[in-house]
């Protein structure tokens, strides 16, 4: 029993503190997002329901040891495959894009969403078990067909947003063991150069679909008007903001998917530079940085390479997620970790911390052992 | 000291990267938001201080007859624009759109081209144009609704309905007249841009409706009647109205020819502007002898049985006044001066009278000034009085036959009304209600002028029926008795006569000893010159039919009735 307790000793806290606070500002926004619209009404409720199942999962994950999953990991990256193979034979379609896999009427899964959090754990032992061979370039060439299977899936389901997701995974994950600064530099040229002699020999629509694969929507009205009705958002929410529920682009409308997308411009209209965004990104800031901070105190390296995986998807869905909103960057359609309603992307995320304190709390057993 | 052996320097290094990039990234995105929340923000002032202006656009009012069928009422009109940087397909846009537009395929594509946000294609299409515009699978065209005045009975009523132009202002007619209680007010009010602020709302005062006296049925059968009698005459233009003499309502009120009010702006003959009933005059001719028969009769001047000596010519002011045969019946009482109509006979009883008597009968009658009824435009016709430069001494001859004076229709029948409702002239009106519910405004009838005394009325309408049994049998109609009498007036162009071109008109009310209607017929320049012959069988035929419409009961049947009535008292 004493030797349990002190496992939990190294629990983080804080990080357990930082993630239900953003969550609980999150479902406050989603409740002024959905204001209005009695489609939507029943979302806030939902999204708890999908928290409190979350803060049960994290928990329950911590108290596993991360080396059952990490011992297991050959057989999770083929159930991963299996079920995105799954999702592209009998997948449900929403929206033109076959992601989903119906479990029961009106309640689907998204198998990619989970799947961020699962190719960084079998990802991080495969690159563990090879950590003598990184030197080797054909090394690389092995991890990127690894994580190129499921890329390929989920990209003609078609998801770009998560395949660039998966190839950022790869390369923080890679990077932090040890590639090669030649074998990065070598697989850049190569692209490029290959890039460089194919375009010309493409037909004229071929040339067209490459613009728009790398700026996805931009010649979409719907996205061009979401995108000024974000801004307008944004910039009309000036300091202090105009009011919780009291934001004019939000609540009358003008701003859509705001319970999803474009749920960062409806929290820095109605609270502002100062109780919006900064709050948002500072606790995204210390959450990142007390999991950086597991990274560190993970004796092995798959429980590093783990946690660094998470802190980077975390890190690149909130670049994204805020990028869009601000103009940076196009229109993907990647929700704001924590903040933006969906419950596999919540129950995901929770695991994910779930696995990050597991990780903490076997710092421990290492030394002894 | 474990963490350093789990991190080595290689791993530290690079997480001390990545740890850079993330921080460059967030340095980026908080840049970003400072410049878009704290930078291009305008000042506090600007946008909590800021004011814009909401105006409320009252609808017009509706027009109703007086059974509450529509007769005007508010239609749609679709204003076609262009936003060119919308329009993705403008081949295909422009081929489907030439036809519905009536436009070039080239000028629509010159129009795609503009860099503007805004191209106006076409200022006013129908509701069918704009619904197969809409229908069109392009994008980039707008469609923006503008009120239009409709009027569901056509052409119906036009004169007196008048009109709504683009603004929104009524030309001619009822429109006219009642603009302000059918346009409603607009509000307007600036309100402050905060959020913070209560918004008080901006109501418009919205437009009345208004019903008529005028019941469509009737109406419907007048115009029906007028049209038929232009077309049996010969006759180029023509008025008929009807009216209850006992409260001064107008039941129907038709004109030919018309404009269609709904396309007024086709109309290309601008005359067909002027309101025939109340702006357009005309010489009334003998249907004047009435009311001078009245005036001599109620000043005590002549007794129906007073005779007088016809010499076929009299001479007034250096005028010779000639009967229109030109017989001199010699010895003639005053029935048969009406009934044929005796120009001689007018003249002569107008001198006995003398022009003080006359004139003042004449302006009580309503010469000279408008009847004031609730059309636009209402002229006041031309009576010169002694004194004024433009009478001379023929005139008071001359106008005891109904010449050398202008009246407008509505001025005559008005006048004439006098001797159908004992003596006293009531107030024409056509809008019976403002508005509904409590707030509504009801008209009373309310009395004009009475020129003559109730005895009089009786005895000059007693002649009337006399005058009508005996010389103008056409105007009878079966069951009824009728008074009247016939006008045929010469038309005067540029102060002369015209040989061949008359205005034939008959003026009857009925039944004669408690009359419920006054109808004026008037035919202008039909191919049988004399009144007798044109207005008054088309009198007849209008008027059998109206009374089983209006419910008037033949004199027996009203009789017996009076009779089982006083029996049962």
């Amino acid at each position: 029993m004493l030797s349990k307790t002190s496992v939990w000793r190294h629990f983080d806290i804080w990080l357990m503190a930082a993630v239900l606070l953003l969550t609980s500002y999150g479902i406050l926004m989603i409740r002024s997002a959905v204001t209005g619209a009695p489609a939507f009404e029943g979302l806030p409720r939902q999204q708890i329901i999908w928290a409190v199942a979350g803060i049960i999962i994290s928990l329950i994950v911590a108290a596993i040891d991360y080396r059952y999953l990490t011992s297991s990991h050959w057989y999770i990256y083929l159930g991963l495959i299996v079920a995105l193979a799954f999702v592209m034979v009998a997948g449900q379609i929403n929206n033109d894009a076959r992601r989903w896999i119906q479990v029961t009427s009106g309640f689907q899964i998204q198998p990619s969403e989970f799947g961020r959090i699962f190719i960084i754990i079998t990802f991080a032992q495969f690159l563990a078990n090879r950590q003598k061979y990184i030197h080797q370039f054909s090394n690389t060439i092995i991890t990127l067909i690894y994580i190129g299977v499921p890329i390929l899936l989920i990209f003609i389901e078609p998801d770009l947003g998560m395949s660039m997701l998966y190839i950022v995974i790869w390369f923080v994950m890679i990077w932090l063991a040890g590639l090669p600064l030649s074998h990065f530099l070598a697989l850049a040229v190569i692209g490029m150069v290959t890039a460089v002699i194919a375009y010309p020999s493409l037909a004229d629509y071929q040339k067209e679909r490459i613009t728009t694969f790398l700026n996805p929507e931009e010649a979409n009205q719907d996205d061009i008007f979401n995108i000024d009705q974000a801004e307008i958002s944004i910039g009309s929410g000036g300091l202090w903001g105009k009011g919780y529920m009291q934001g004019t682009q939000s609540q009358l409308g003008f701003l859509r998917v705001q319970h999803t997308d474009f749920i960062f411009s409806m929290i820095t209209e109605e609270m502002g530079l100062v109780f919006g965004s900064l709050v948002v990104l500072s606790l995204m800031g210390f959450i990142l940085m007390r999991i950086l901070r597991a990274a560190a105190l993970s004796p092995d390296p798959a429980g590093k390479y783990i946690c660094t995986g998470i802190a980077a998807v975390l890190f690149f869905q909130t670049l994204v997620s805020v990028g869009m909103n601000v103009r940076l960057l196009p229109v993907t359609g990647l929700t704001l970790p924590f903040v933006s309603y969906g419950g596999s992307s919540l129950i995901t995320l929770f695991f994910a911390i779930g696995v990050v304190q597991s990780v903490l709390m076997r710092q421990r057993k290492q030394e002894f052992g | 000291m474990n963490n350093k052996q789990a991190l080595n320097l290689s791993q530290l290094r690079r997480l001390w990267l990545v740890l850079t990039f993330v921080i460059i990234a967030a340095i980026v995105i908080v840049g970003r938001l400072m410049a878009f929340q704290v930078f291009q923000v305008a000042p506090w002032p600007e946008w909590i201080g800021g004011e814009h202006t909401v105006i409320a656009q009252p609808e017009r009012g509706t027009i109703y007859d007086r059974n509450g069928a529509i007769l005007a009422a508010n239609g749609v009109d679709y204003q076609v624009s262009v936003a060119p940087n919308m329009v993705t397909e403008p081949e295909e846009l422009s081929t489907a759109l030439a036809p519905i537009l009536q436009q070039s395929r080239y000028d629509l594509l010159d129009a795609f081209e503009q860099e503007r946000q805004f191209v106006m294609l076409d200022g006013r299409v129908t509701a069918p144009v704009a619904a197969a515009i809409d229908n069109l699978p392009y994008y980039g065209i707008q469609l923006d609704p503008i009120p239009r005045r409709f009027y569901p009975q056509g052409k119906m009523l036009c004169h007196t309905l008048g009109y709504v132009d683009f603004n929104g202002d009524g030309g001619g007619g009822l429109e006219g007249q009642y603009q302000q209680e059918l346009a409603g007010e607009a509000a307007s009010a600036s309100l402050n841009d905060s959020p913070l602020t209560v918004q008080e709302s901006v109501i418009a005062r919205e437009g009345s409706d208004l019903t008529l006296t005028i019941d469509r049925s009737v109406q419907s059968l007048v115009e029906h009647h007028l049209t038929q009698a232009l077309d049996t005459y010969g006759a180029v233009s023509g008025e008929i109205i009807v009216m209850d003499p006992r409260t001064g309502a107008i039941l129907a009120m038709a004109a030919s020819p018309c404009y269609d009010p709904y396309a007024y702006y086709d109309t290309e003959d601008e005359s067909l502007f002027l309101n025939p009933f109340v702006t357009r005059q005309y010489e009334p001719g003998s249907v004047m002898k009435l009311l001078t028969m009245a005036a001599a009769i109620d000043s005590g001047t002549v007794t129906p049985q007073t005779t007088y000596y016809d010499a076929g010519v009299l001479e007034v002011g250096g005028h010779l006044t000639y009967n229109w045969d030109l017989s001199a019946p010699g010895t003639t009482d005053m029935t048969t001066l009406l009934a044929r109509s005796l120009n001689v006979g007018a003249a002569t009883i107008a001198t006995w009278m003398g022009a003080d008597t006359f004139y003042s009968y004449m302006q009580r009658f309503g010469f000279g000034r408008p009847t004031g009824i609730d059309v636009m435009s209402e002229a006041s016709g031309l009576m010169p009085l002694p004194g004024s430069e433009l009478w001379t001494e023929s005139f008071l001859a001359t106008n005891a036959y109904g010449q050398a004076l202008a009246v407008t229709p509505i001025q005559m029948i008005t006048a004439v009304s006098a001797l159908a409702n004992d003596g006293d002239i009531m107030q024409p009106y056509l809008v019976e209600k403002i508005g509904s519910g409590d707030d509504a405004f009801i008209h009373t009838p309310t009395i004009l002028s009475r020129p003559i005394s109730a005895e009089t009325a009786r005895q000059v309408t007693s002649m009337a029926v006399t005058a009508v049994a005996r010389e103008v049998p056409q105007a009878l109609v079966d069951d009824y008795t009728v008074a009247g009498k016939t006008g045929t007036a010469q038309i005067a162009e540029n102060g002369v006569y015209l040989q061949d071109d008359v205005i034939g008109s008959f003026i009857g009310w009925l039944p004669a000893d408690s009359p419920e209607i006054i109808v004026l017929v008037k035919l202008d320049r039909p191919e049988t010159p004399w009144g007798s012959y044109t207005a008054a069988p088309a009198f007849s035929d209008l008027v059998s039919e109206l009374v089983v419409l209006l419910d008037i009961p033949p004199d027996n049947v009203r009789l017996q009735a009076d009779v089982i009535a006083a029996r049962g008292n």
